[in-house]
């Protein structure tokens, strides 16, 4: 559908590839890229490709970092009999926010949906297992959101971790609209931690 | 219930249109293809959130444009509520009272439509029956519209699964199946338990209705047909059991096929008159009559459940019917805000003086006319 050359074709291709954004979005992009100075476009290259490249997994709970550890699972004063499983990083930062949990983060990166090709296997299983089975952990909490996917997600989960002896419970029903965590006030996702009842 | 105003920004072929409508009975006239539908069409997106016809939210947004507005002034139990869809080809946004809302509020707000693709309720296929349980009789239960859709999700996930387990393309076939099945029996007698709470009180009221229309001529059994073995009175529980029960002996069969055979989606309305089935047998006039009790019955238990009367949307029905039935939707309507089109009016006016507003359309453009 675009007449632009080669380079500028590419830039409005890779734009619209992003989450959120169209066809006439990613041209606005490109060209006010274009049209700013080439100073900024270095910025912007440089910030792409830095944190692309210095940031990873957590080689814990699997969650975004640019060490080895992150701040989070380095913290000692937290307490380790509580681990709080979520779907996605933004996750735990909303859980953060609220300031009601003081155990650990589990990152799982996803849910369970065939339709998206998603399995258990893409998900941050074995890591989980790992530390289900060496650590003091005495309650999992799951966080999974509370639409279909999620709900199935928990569901596998608590199948899966039952049988350990370790204490599965649920929290995201009491969390209304939207159904993602992201998007729960403070108090919200405080009473439904605190209101977390045995699950699966 | 009652719209006190609308304004249209590039709603299929209105570019820009605002009107008052009459707080009673609003008939639009106009020749064909000027945009009498189209302006019901308006009304019910507002209450929907989708249209009654379009397949792709794209079809409603006016040719030259990439995006639609429809703000719809609504007083609903004496308070002003004002609703705004903001439309593009792949995202729609909700605002009410100027803050984005999802769009589960929505429920509180009642709209029956009757329109001539509504035959194929008594006549169409299982289908059609089912679109009626969902959209119509479904509406009358505000939880019942995400029941449904996270049962549909359920349903695609599930389908999906059951092939990449025949074709073998995934390791964790047994367990992960389980969880699915777990929450499709869940949603699945959900969404049944709910159909029958509706059923059971909207049922009674049809076949009386169809008793008064008919003069005693007709009498109307409406019955649930599930694919499931129901007997009545059973609790959601109940109904969760029998679907698990029944459910893990079709799974073979489900894989081979991928398809999930059991369920509410496979279940159907039985409709008959003096004990004969009405798809079959009935006249196109006998049709046409039961739709119009099952229409009428949904306004009846709208005022019964909410103590207010839905939006009633006529598009080209009303002189379909002869001259005692039109008298007899008439008279039941004078309390509820009513939407007719028509493209001759037939000497109505006249019937109904004093109680409405005459419109015309040409082109998308929308005038009073007169006051009845
Ligand atoms: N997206 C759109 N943009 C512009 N015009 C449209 C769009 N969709 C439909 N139309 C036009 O709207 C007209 C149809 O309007 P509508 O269906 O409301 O007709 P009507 O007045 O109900 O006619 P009838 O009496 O035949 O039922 C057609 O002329 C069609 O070309
Ligand atoms: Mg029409
Ligand atoms: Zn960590």
């Amino acid at each position: 559908m675009l007449y632009y050359s080669g380079p500028v074709a590419r830039l409005v291709d890779e734009f619209a590839k992003l989450p959120g954004i169209g066809a006439k979005t990613a041209q606005r992009l490109a060209f006010h890229i274009l049209n700013s100075p080439p100073e900024a476009a270095q910025s912007l290259a440089k910030a792409l490709v830095e944190v692309r490249q210095s940031i990873k997994r957590c080689s814990c709970c699997c969650n975004l970092t640019d060490e080895e550890l992150c701040p989070i699972c380095r913290d000692t004063t937290r307490n380790g009999k509580l681990l709080c499983i979520v779907e996605e990083p933004r996750d735990v930062i909303a859980m953060e926010k609220a300031r009601g949990f003081r155990g650990y983060y589990h990152v799982l990166h996803g849910a369970i949906s065939p339709m998206d090709g998603i399995g258990p296997e893409n998900l941050t299983l074995k890591e989980l297992l790992k530390r289900l089975q060496s650590d003091e952990i005495e309650e999992v909490i799951l966080a999974a959101n509370s639409d279909v996917e999620g709900e199935t997600t928990a569901l596998y989960l608590a199948r899966l971790i039952k049988p350990l002896g370790i204490k599965v419970t649920r929290i995201a029903h009491g969390i209304p609209v939207g159904s993602d965590l992201e998007y729960a006030d403070a108090m919200t996702l405080n009473k439904a931690l605190e209101g977390r009842g045995e699950f699966g | 219930m009652r719209v006190i105003n609308v304004t249209l920004k590039n709603f299929r072929n209105y570019q820009e249109e605002s009107f008052q409508p009459h707080q009673a009975i609003n008939i639009i006239t106009g020749s064909n293809a000027q945009g009498k539908t189209n302006l019901l069409e308006s009304i019910y997106y507002t209450f929907r959130g989708r249209s009654f016809r379009a397949e792709r939210d794209k079809d409603i947004i006016h040719w030259q444009n990439d995006t639609t507005t429809i703000r719809t002034g609504v007083l609903l139990n004496s308070r002003n509520v004002d609703i705004k869809w903001k439309i593009k080809e792949n995202n729609k946004k909700l605002i009410i009272n100027g803050i984005d809302t999802p769009r589960a509020e929505l429920d509180h707000f009642g709209v029956v439509l009757f329109c001539p693709e509504d035959l194929y309720l008594v006549k169409g296929s299982p289908q059609e029956r089912r679109k009626f349980l969902d959209n119509d009789v479904g509406s009358l239960n505000p939880g019942y519209s995400k029941t449904w859709r996270q049962y549909a999700r359920v349903l695609t996930q599930r389908n999906t699964l059951l092939k990449e387990i025949r074709d073998k393309r995934t390791s964790q076939t047994q367990d992960m199946l389980e969880v699915w099945d777990e929450q499709l029996y869940r949603h699945g007698a959900r969404v049944i338990y709910l159909r029958l709470q509706i059923l059971k009180k909207l049922i009674p009221i049809a076949r009386s209705i169809h008793h008064k229309i008919t003069e005693g001529a007709e009498e109307l059994q409406a019955k649930y047909l599930s694919s499931l073995a129901l007997e009545p009175g059973l609790t959601e529980e109940q109904i969760y059991q029998i679907f698990f029960k029944t459910g893990q002996k079709m799974r073979p069969t489900e894989i081979q096929r991928c398809q999930t055979m059991l369920g509410p989606h496979r279940d159907d309305l039985s409709l008959s008159l003096n004990g004969i089935e009405a798809r079959s047998f009935g006249s196109q006039g006998q049709q046409r009559t039961v739709t119009l009790s099952l229409k009428l019955s949904q306004l009846e238990l709208w005022y019964r459940e909410f103590g207010d009367y839905p939006i009633l949307l006529l598009d080209d029905v009303l002189f379909e019917l002869d001259h005692s039935r039109q008298s007899m939707l008439l008279d039941k309507i004078n309390k509820v805000q009513t939407f007719i089109t028509t493209s001759f009016t037939g000497g109505i006016e006249n019937t109904i003086k004093g109680a409405g507003l005459l419109w015309q359309v040409n082109a998308g453009n929308l005038t009073a006319k007169e006051e009845l």
